[in-house]
This record gives C-alpha cells, sequence and structure tokens, in this order.
C-alpha cells in the first residue's frame, strides 16, 4: 500500500485527548486490507511522498518478477484530513479555483481524497486462471533529484532518469511510447519541469499528454496507483482523456496535452509518472495487451 | 543472473551510544538517542540546509558515517553516491514532526501551521535530506511492515541489488518519536537509527553476504503474539555483520511483530562462501 499519512484521524484523536498513539498509523490502511483478503504474504506499506503509490506498484512488480508473489494486492489511500489541508495552505500551494494543470491561468494545486486498489499478478499466473489483463506492467523506474524539499528540479534530470530507467527495465525505446500520463499538479514548478522532461525524453516528438488531477484533485499517496488505473483503462478503451480545466497551454509549459474533448487514439505504451516531494519521482510503463505490436 | 547481495556498512545510534563498523554494546537508559559529542558538524556535511527537523539531522549525520566508512575501503570496488538507493523501513514515521504541526496549530490558530514544519510531517523528508546532503540520487522511500520494519527494509533491498535492480541500497530502521518534552508515539520505547549499506559486492572482500531473505504475514500464529523487540533485532542484525567480517560462519536473524508481520535474514561470512564455491 502506498500512503503519506495512513490513518493519521489515529493519531490526532489521541493527540487532541492528552495522549499518545499506539497505533500503526502508517501501516494501518495496509493491514486492514490485508486481514480482509487473508492474504499471507508480505504486507508492506510504502511512503514517497507523492509518488507513494506510484513506488507500491513498483514493489508489487519486484515481488512478482522475483517470484515471491503470484499476485498482489496493491493501491493507495490518503484521506484530507484537516491536518493535511492546513499544512498545503500554510505551503500556500493551493489554488482557490480547480486545478488546471499546463494551463497559462492555473494558480496551484485542489486537493483531492481517495483510494484505489489494484490486483497485480504474473501474465502466465492471469492467463492460466482465464482473466484477461487490463494492461501489461512493462517496467517501473524511480530517482530521487536532491535538490529541494519542495521543489523539482527545474531542469526535469530526475524525472527523466526515473522515466529512462522504466524504460530500461522494460527494454523499450522512448520512440515506442504513444502517451505520456502525467503527474500534472497545476503548480508553475511541477507543469514547466515536466515540460522540460517531456521535450527532453522524446525529443520534442509530440507524445500526447493526459493529467487527472484537474478532474479529481491531487489525492498525495492514491495519486500515482489512481494515475495508473486511469491510466491503463483509457489505454484499454483507446481513448485519451482530456486535461479537466485546461484552456490554453502555459507556453512556458508547452506539451502536447489533450484540450477540450476525448480523443481516440490506438497507441499501446503508455508512461505514468508521479513526482513528490523531496524530490522523489517514479514512472511506470503500461501496455495494452490487445493491440499487436 | 542474480548478483550476491553484501552488507558492506553498519552504522546504529542508540540511547545507549552511536557505532560504525562495530557491534552495539549496552542497554542504555531513556528514551532519546545518546547525545554523540562526536557527531560530524551538519554545517560541515550539508551546507545548504535550512534548519533540518531534528530526525533529519541525525539521520544525515548517521547516513554520512555510513557512506564514508564504505569509501575508505580500499580494497572494495568504486562506488558511486548516485547509484545508491535509500529504503528505510519505520513505524513511527514523521510522528515526531506530525506532532509539532499539530500542536502548533493548537497554539496559533488553525490557519497558522508553521510550512518549515509540514515539510517533515513526510515519513520520508529525512531520506530527502540524505539525498540532499550527501549526493544519493537512487530510488528513495520509507516501508512499514509492524516491528519488524527495519529488517523488511533490508530484506527487500538485498533482493534490489540480487536482482540489479539497484547497485546499492541504505536500508535499516528509524524510530524517532522524541518532540520537545513530549513523545510523538508510543509504538517505540527507545529512538533509534540503524543503517546499513547493502550492495553488489564480490564475495572475495571480508563483507558478510546476504544469502538468504524472506518475509511474511501471518497474523494468527500464536508465536507471533509477542513480537521481536525491533531494536534488539537491529542490533542483533548489526553485531552478526561485524562478526561474520572477521570470523567464519553463518547467522540467522528473525523478526515478527506481534500484528503478524515476519522476517528473515540470513547472513554468511565470505570466508564461508569462498569455501563453498572451491571445487572437491
Amino acid at each position: 500500500m502506498g500512503t503519506t499519512k495512513g490513518a493519521l484521524e489515529l493519531a490526532v484523536d489521541r493527540w487532541d485527548c492528552g495522549e499518545v498513539p499506539r497505533d500503526d498509523i502508517l501501516g494501518a490502511p495496509g493491514r486492514t486490507l490485508a486481514l480482509a483478503t487473508g492474504t499471507l504474504g508480505p504486507v508492506l506499506t510504502l511512503s514517497a511522498a507523492c509518488a507513494s503509490s506510484a513506488v507500491a506498484i513498483g514493489e508489487a512488480l519486484a515481488l512478482i518478477e522475483d517470484g515471491l508473489c503470484d499476485e498482489a494486492i496493491v493501491g493507495g489511500t490518503d484521506a484530507l484530513h484537516s491536518f493535511v489541508y492546513r499544512g498545503f495552505h500554510a505551503l500556500k500551494a493551493l489554488s482557490a479555483a480547480p486545478a488546471a494543470p499546463f494551463d497559462a491561468g492555473r494558480s496551484g494545486l485542489s486537493l483531492g481524497e481517495g483510494a484505489v486498489v489494484l490486483v497485480m499478478e504474473a501474465l502466465e499466473h492471469a492467463e492460466g486462471a482465464g482473466r484477461a489483463p487490463i494492461a501489461i506492467v512493462e517496467g517501473f523506474g524511480s530517482s530521487t533529484d536532491g535538490f529541494d524539499q519542495l521543489a523539482p528540479e527545474p531542469t526535469g534530470a530526475g524525472l527523466v532518469r526515473a522515466c529512462r530507467r522504466a524504460m530500461e527495465h522494460a527494454t523499450v525505446d522512448a520512440k515506442a511510447v504513444d502517451r505520456y500520463h502525467a503527474h500534472g499538479t497545476a503548480t508553475v514548478q511541477n507543469d514547466r519541469m515536466e515540460a522540460i522532461a517531456h521535450a527532453a525524453l522524446f525529443s520534442g516528438c509530440a507524445v500526447p499528454v493526459c493529467a487527472v488531477k484537474g478532474s479529481i484533485g491531487h489525492t498525495l499517496g492514491a495519486a500515482g496507483a489512481l494515475d495508473v488505473a486511469i491510466c491503463a483503462l483509457t489505454l484499454q478503451r483507446q481513448v485519451l482523456p482530456p486535461v479537466a480545466n485546461l484552456r490554453q497551454v502555459d507556453p512556458m509549459a508547452c506539451v502536447p496535452a489533450v484540450v477540450g474533448v476525448a480523443r481516440s487514439d490506438r497507441g499501446s505504451l503508455a508512461l505514468a509518472v508521479s513526482a513528490g516531494f523531496g524530490g522523489i519521482n517514479a514512472a511506470l510503463l503500461l501496455r495494452n495487451p490487445k493491440v499487436i505490436q | 543472473m542474480t548478483v550476491e547481495p553484501v552488507l558492506s556498512s553498519v552504522a546504529v545510534w542508540t540511547c545507549a551510544g552511536v557505532w560504525a563498523n562495530a557491534a552495539p554494546t549496552g542497554q542504555g537508559r531513556g528514551a532519546d538517542l545518546n547525545s554523540w559529542s562526536e557527531a560530524p558538524s551538519l554545517s560541515a556535511i550539508h551546507p545548504r540546509a535550512r534548519r533540518p527537523h531534528a530526525l533529519a539531522v541525525a539521520l544525515v549525520q548517521l547516513a554520512h558515517v555510513l557512506l564514508t566508512a564504505r569509501e575508505v575501503a580500499t580494497d572494495a570496488p568504486s562506488f558511486k553516491r548516485q547509484e545508491v538507493d535509500l529504503l528505510l523501513g519505520t513505524l513511527t514515521g514523521s510522528s515526531a514532526a506530525d506532532f509539532e504541526f499539530w500542536s502548533g496549530i493548537q497554539k496559533r490558530g488553525a490557519a497558522f501551521g508553521l510550512p518549515s514544519t509540514f515539510v517533515y510531517t513526510l515519513p520520508t523528508a529525512a531520506l530527502a535530506e540524505i539525498a540532499l546532503a550527501l549526493g544519493v540520487r537512487g530510488s528513495l522511500s520509507t516501508l512499514t511492515a509492524g516491528t519488524i520494519s527495519g529488517i523488511a527494509s533490508i530484506a527487500r533491498s538485498a533482493s534490489r541489488v540480487s536482482m540489479s535492480r539497484a547497485r546499492a541500497c541504505i536500508c535499516g530502521g528509524v524510530e524517532f518519536a522524541r518532540a520537545s518534552d513530549r513523545r510523538a508515539s508510543n509504538l517505540f520505547e527507545q529512538d533509534t537509527i540503524a543503517l546499513f549499506l547493502v550492495e553488489a559486492g564480490a564475495a572475495s572482500t571480508h563483507w558478510p553476504v546476504v544469502r538468504d531473505w524472506q518475509l511474511g504475514f501471518a497474523p494468527e500464529e500464536p508465536h507471533r503474539v509477542s513480537g521481536t523487540p525491533p531494536l534488539s533485532t537491529l542490533t542483533a542484525l548489526a553485531s552478526a555483520a561485524v562478526r561474520l567480517g572477521t570470523s567464519s560462519g553463518i547467522e540467522h536473524v528473525f523478526a515478527s511483530s506481534s500484528d503478524g508481520h515476519w522476517a528473515r535474514i540470513t547472513l554468511a561470512s565470505s570466508q564461508h562462501v569462498d569455501r563453498q564455491l572451491e571445487p572437491d
């Protein structure tokens, strides 16, 4: 499970009563899910800021590739607790208007709340059980900027490194990527960094850009897995969803974003990225198994 | 093709003292980390630091010692900090910073939270300070699995190195619940930082090999009711690693938590591995 704060409300409730928490705050969601599903494999909670659940998917992929699991239940969750809202307010990162990733008139991020759970399994295991996969997770890569606690490295070098690691893992070239599912927080720093990273990765080719935080807000630790779920489903349905609230692309964050309406797309390979506080980057490559290469 | 992961450096800081590539001794008293008069100054190793949280300062200081101890090994393969991953186990996470931020809001009002404290309410913020200070550029995350979080992070790091997903990984456990005169969490009785460097190595070095690692979850098993004290498990692993650096043998460390997590790590001395590799 990927999360930044776990079941934070358990701790705050105790502090409010003048007590000291004895609960496993971070691990509570994953452990609850494990008890509900009866899993006996490793129950791990990963925290990597806003890339938490993307990193959790990477870890699940590793467990399957290592042969330690046939299947992994993986996901992300973060509640929109007032603690978190007050923190982002203190950082002056919140927008009064709904988030508009890559838009020239954007003014910051919108916090969201969500949880997502995916089932990952070895392809042979799925096929043996007669299950058709929604998407194949081809590769995972991660990196750290080492630049700043809050701001991403402006050249996007750290994000590019994570993407290239994912592509190396999958042994695919950037030219094979058909869509880029952006982190897209709608902050000036993130959007401009991603635009530079996109240009560097794809050598200026117009690989279409999708982003969902204009629709659902930034769900923090859940965001990475939520992005992957949406990316996998839209890849399967061969549609490129538009970036909500995007009207005019910021010339300083100029990406070939999908504007206005959804459009059909027969591409098979998607790169979904996350970029969190602390300069933590993660990238996942997804393939539509039904598209013949 | 798998790679043999080795434990090339160990650094431990508890209420009883600080050890680098030496076996921790003594129990110590109290819940806080021991005062460390010879600690490297933060301004010297992290010139860009802007008043980090106390946990981040302590973590950067110990990680500096861990990496420096590795880098003085002249007979070892070359080592690049930018290729190192960070995967630290933690149960308490950022509870100390969480409590400070929450307390500040209670005192000053809901709209007046301190941004400089909020930054450290992410469990990874202190690790990110290591990346900033020491040039580590690999993957970065924390791992939580009850009171075996630290041991679990070592197991997963060994797996990363073994499968060539990482060249090296700083792993281990970090628990810090001190918040001025109060504790923010009672999950751990004593603050602890135990760092291990796992890397792809040659068996010809004197470093112990991480021979095997297993993780699981068994909430129904009665023998796991009490669980293993996390500090004792991490110091036991550190002691085993130091012993196997100078003598031949094999050692197992098992850890379990009262809520069902369990882990087992097997270390073997390089001499033990060499002997096994010799033809009959």
